[in-house]
């Protein structure tokens, strides 16, 4: 190590800890920092009333500045021992690893994980996705569907209607029920490279992680933007397919890496990982490394003033075409709002560039580069980007830093959502963002003993510059330093509870990090995306026109990619909605049209049911279009000329009684629901306490708990003594303790969905009201 | 050895049965169907022949039973969705969908005529009475708190009175079992599952009933399809719960479960 960065090390255990994200709108980092003692308390459970003030007070000066409903979720004993007991799976599945050695990470004798040919490619959809979005989207993504089906033939599957994600459901449940066991992957039970399709509201975060240690797992999620998925799929099916015909994109990879005034985030990350990584990748063969299969141009890493600006950012992605790389790492802060804030969805994850002008100084549009920055007209198509950055992936709903320690997890976002700027990235035709999702820590990369640790961002960038597929890049990288570190701090936090000289707090403190860190990284797009490299190819092909796909020259040999089988579709003659569907179905026709019979965009336009739909929102174009003002009108005519009048009247009383009532309860519910209590009473006559409800009288029994749970999170808690005789000694009845913390965990759960449930449906009665009356 | 017996008062429907196939319905003799005044509330009682493992699964399997049925509401909800009377009224559609489409179909002729015979207003008549019925069981299982009883040999163990805001009040008996305590708290969760299965149902039945007013025109609109959306949705429930297969009890359930009870048992009770 030298000396340099030992000081550097040595700097970074005495000071406190800095988290990799900027808030925009008090410009202070995002997550205050820490030492490493008050970190090391939260991890393990155990905080001071001061490290618990400290970081909730924090929390709750950021939530005032926008108004959020039911910002805390409470995390119960029973999600703790899960999260052991997942630790647990994740452990064994190591040990199984070790094992049956093999091709890792699939079963021994299933072929090349790299090959989708032998392991497989899957797409997974929501159970919550509407059918009608799910069609759209399938339609969209159809040209993709078909290159991975021909590739992966009887390993291709779709899981969806009644073997799609299921709200709620974990990592081993879903594969549970889908016949599949843990350990290595065997393509027969489920392919390797698996696609989610949807937000991370409908398929969360914490399932991507799980599935990705032992699969590669990448997501797309466009929203109900289906355009977007039919250009992303274009655009990879364009790759691959010019990658069979000679066509490719300039091998060139850039860093960009600000370095803001006082801000040891970004110092860090520029000097300790950008730079060594950039000195690696620029050499083709070093030590042990893998060796670059094809020569690369790596370009000097843009690094700090007046160099990572966010003119040069723009210019990176997309603006200017000569500049615009293959392969994009950068290293920056990424930016944070306030849960709720009306830019969070927009901008939460923009890189913060160099204009910033440092830390406590005000975060100014133009400091940084959102999703929105990127031009109409940028082609970023074969591209693939890497974010380290805070929320450079996306954001989940609940924090979370804070579960370990406060059993209170805050809401961060109204819900989990994929971050803007990669999206933009991939409807412009990258092919895949590797990203973080929450907050990246900056010191993950060095070791408390002062070594450089960024082995994982090596064999993936490697991994990508040789062709693998995106999915199998961070599975030999991050998704096994994530099991490693996972199985790790378990075994190091069980060992904790009986002997606290086990790990000192600056080595938890690391490990807590290098392992949420490392859990973090996901893959956006499909995880089977690989550059498209042509070894003798000395000057690369101008990018391909991702919006109208043309065919490519053929090569003299055979091409590499097996060629797709499109089925012919069974397409109804064309019909006037057809002709309106819009530039992009039209584009698309018509470069089937022009592809001939070589590529496999050849034949009749794909079919597309839904043909002009993509121009209008989704969800109530029905209720758009139909003549609602005319059935209010009919419904009282036609009642009253039937002579049902009385009873019609009668009727909408009732409907209305019925909504009053709802509107009634719900807002006594919005009065009441500052605090919830569960108290607990014993008594010698149940049948009597009930006598005594149905008649209204005073219940007669013992009040032995009660458990206030006010809103901002506060508890107020009685305990039960176990008798008379032993109030003197103070023992509580732990039986009863034990099923009133049941009964309040199951109070906090059951209220929640009630209250969402009934207001969904006042929601519908109400619209319902005014159409009828 | 008899088996756990499941029953639920204060609540009935056009057939006299629980839509979710779990609890027996009590009906009142002295409350008619649809005169709502029974003030009682909402009671879900379990009764347990004994304390035991048995009594345990059985609670899981109507627990499994509910989110089995849940899903089967969303198909349900699906081919309700993609349900166009104005398109074909016959052609292509299964069972379900001709007898419903079949109703719109009639709900729409005095449009078409204002001839309306004498048969005719007598069923219209009596469609306004279901419809006015069900719209009144709705509005009790949202009005009533729920109550919850436990009883184990006939004797009741535990009672839990749920407030519309959510608040929780239960009464144990004294001398109550650790194993008593984890049935009762299933017993909970099951029937305020139930509960909240019955509102989504309603949800179902009057989005379903506002989107095919807004498509077919019927005059009376939302609340007159209610009778004929609700039977709908019940005919798909029953026709995907009969081409499923009878599934054992989920052991990720039962683990879970069986981890609360570890709990509610506390240091060496060995139950």
């Amino acid at each position: 190590m030298s000396d340099a960065l030992k000081g550097t090390s040595e700097a970074l255990y005495t000071s406190d800890l800095v988290f990799n994200g900027v808030n925009a709108v008090t410009g202070d980092y995002g997550q205050p920092p820490l030492s490493p003692r008050t970190l090391a308390r939260l991890i393990r459970g155990e905080p001071f009333p001061q490290d618990y003030r400290e970081f909730v007070d924090r929390q709750r000066l950021l939530s005032g500045l926008t108004t959020v409903e039911e910002r805390l979720t409470r995390v119960t004993d029973a999600q703790v021992e899960l999260r052991a007991t997942e630790d647990k799976v994740r452990r064994d599945e190591l040990r199984r690893k070790a094992r049956e050695w093999g091709v890792y990470p699939v079963k021994p004798g299933a072929g090349d994980p790299a090959n989708v040919a032998d392991v497989g490619w899957a797409a997974v959809f929501p159970a919550e996705m509407h059918p009608r979005l799910r069609e759209e989207i399938k339609e969209a993504l159809r040209p993709l569907f078909d290159l991975r089906r021909t590739q992966a033939g009887e390993f291709f599957r779709l899981y969806e209607g009644g073997d799609a994600y299921r709200p709620g459901e974990r990592k081993d449940q879903f594969l549970e029920r889908l016949g599949v066991g843990p350990g290595l992957v065997d393509p027969r039970e489920m392919p390797f490279y698996v696609l989610l399709v949807g937000t991370p509201a409908q398929i969360p975060y914490g399932f991507q992680y799980q599935l990705d240690v032992m699969r590669g797992v990448g997501r797309l999620d466009f929203g109900s933007d289906v355009d977007a998925y039919d250009r992303y799929a274009r655009a990879v099916v364009a790759a691959e397919v010019n990658r069979s015909h000679g066509g490719t994109v300039p091998r060139r990879a850039a860093f960009f890496a600000p370095m803001n005034p006082g801000d040891k985030a970004t110092k860090l990350s520029a000097q300790y990982l950008v730079q060594p990584l950039y000195e690696n990748l620029s050499q083709q063969t070093i030590g042990n490394d893998l060796a670059l299969s094809v020569p690369w141009e790596v370009g000097t890493p843009i690094v700090g003033e007046k160099l990572a600006t966010r003119v040069r950012l723009e210019a990176l992605l997309g603006g200017d075409p000569a500049q615009t790389p293959a392969l994009l790492f950068a290293a920056c802060h990424g930016l944070e709002f306030p849960a709720g804030h009306p830019a969070q969805l927009r901008q939460q994850g923009a890189l913060l560039c160099q204009d910033w002008p440092g830390q406590g100084r005000d975060v100014a549009r133009e400091h940084y580069f959102a999703g929105e920055d990127i031009a109409d007209s940028a082609d970023l198509q074969g591209m693939i980007a890497f974010f380290f950055a805070c929320y450079g992936a996306g954001t989940p709903e609940l924090d979370q830093f804070a579960a370990q320690a406060f059993k209170v997890r805050e809401k961060i976002a109204p819900q989990a959502f994929t971050a803007a700027l990669p999206q933009q990235l991939l409807a412009h035709g990258a092919l895949a963002v590797l990203g973080h999702v929450e907050r990246a820590w900056g010191y993950s990369f060095i070791s408390p003993s002062g070594q450089l640790e960024h082995q994982s961002f090596i064999t993936a960038m490697r991994t990508l510059m040789n062709g693998g597929p995106v999915g199998l890049a961070t599975d030999a990288s991050f998704n096994m330093r994530y099991a490693e570190m996972s199985s790790d701090l378990s075994a190091d936090l069980e060992e904790l509870r009986w002997d606290p000289s086990h790990l000192d707090d600056y080595e938890l403190a690391h490990r807590w990090t290098a392992n949420n860190d490392a859990r973090s990284y996901v893959v956006l797009g499909d995880p089977a995306a690989r550059f498209t490299l042509v070894q003798e190819a000395a000057e690369p092909k101008q990018r391909e026109d991702v919006g109208t796909i043309t065919r490519s020259e053929p090569r003299s040999e055979p091409p590499q990619v097996p060629e797709p089988e499109i089925q012919e579709p069974e397409e109804p003659a064309p019909t006037e909605d057809s002709a309106k569907a819009g530039v992009g179905t039209v584009q698309f026709a018509a470069s089937q049209a022009a592809a001939g019979p070589s590529t496999p965009l050849r034949g009749q336009p794909m079919p597309r049911p839904w043909a002009g739909a993509a121009l209008r929102p989704h969800g109530h174009e029905r209720l758009a279009t139909e003549p609602a003002t005319r059935v209010a009108v009919l419904d009282a005519d036609a009642a009253v000329a039937f002579g049902l009048g009385d009873q019609f009247n009668r009727l909408r009383d009732s409907l209305r009684s019925f909504t009053d009532q709802l509107a009634t309860s719900l807002g006594r519910a919005a009065q009441d629901i500052i605090t919830l209590d569960v108290k607990t009473y014993s008594t010698k006559d149940i049948a009597a306490v009930a006598a005594a409800l149905d008649a209204r009288n005073e219940v007669d029994a013992n009040l032995r708990a009660l458990t206030r749970v006010a809103f901002d999170g506060d508890l107020q808690v009685y305990v039960p003594e176990t008798s008379a005789g032993d109030r003197q000694s103070g023992n509580v009845d732990l039986a009863l303790w034990e099923i009133h913390r049941s009964m309040v965990e199951e109070a906090q759960h059951s209220r929640a969905r009630f209250l969402a449930t009934m207001a969904e449906l006042a929601t519908r009665l109400l619209d319902s009201l005014q159409i009828g009356s | 050895m008899a088996a756990s017996t499941f029953t639920f008062s204060g609540f009935s429907t056009p057939e006299e049965l629980d839509p979710l196939g779990i609890w027996d319905l009590v009906i009142s003799p002295v409350v008619p169907y649809a005169a709502g005044s029974d003030d009682r509330g909402l009671i879900w009682r379990v009764d347990h022949p004994t304390s035991s493992r048995e009594a345990e699964t059985a609670l899981l399997a109507q627990r499994a039973k509910v989110e089995q049925w849940e899903y089967s509401l969303d198909a349900a909800a699906r081919r309700l969705a993609d349900l166009s009377p104005v398109t074909s009224y016959a052609l292509g559609f299964g069972a379900p969908e001709a007898e419903l489409l079949a109703q719109i179909a009639a709900l729409q002729s005095p449009v078409l005529s204002y001839g309306l015979g004498e048969a005719a207003t007598a069923a219209y008549h009596e469609v306004y009475e279901q419809a006015n019925a069900l719209l009144l069981q709705f509005k009790r299982l949202i009005h009533h708190f729920a109550r919850i009883e436990t009883a184990t040999r006939g004797v009741s163990v535990a009672l839990t009175a749920v407030d519309w805001t959510g608040d929780y009040e239960t009464v144990w008996l004294d001398g109550a079992t650790a194993s008593d305590m984890g049935l009762h708290l299933e017993a909970v969760r099951l029937a305020l599952e139930s509960r909240h299965a019955l509102l989504r149902l309603i949800s179902v039945v009057t989005s379903g009933a506002l989107s095919l007013t807004l498509k077919a025109s019927v005059p009376g609109g939302q609340v007159l399809l209610l009778p004929a959306v609700y039977n709908y949705v019940r005919s798909i429930l029953k026709e995907l719960e009969r081409q499923r297969p009878s599934e054992p009890v989920r052991t990720g359930r039962l683990g879970t479960v069986e981890a609360g009870y570890a709990w509610n048992a506390g240091p060496g009770s060995g139950s």
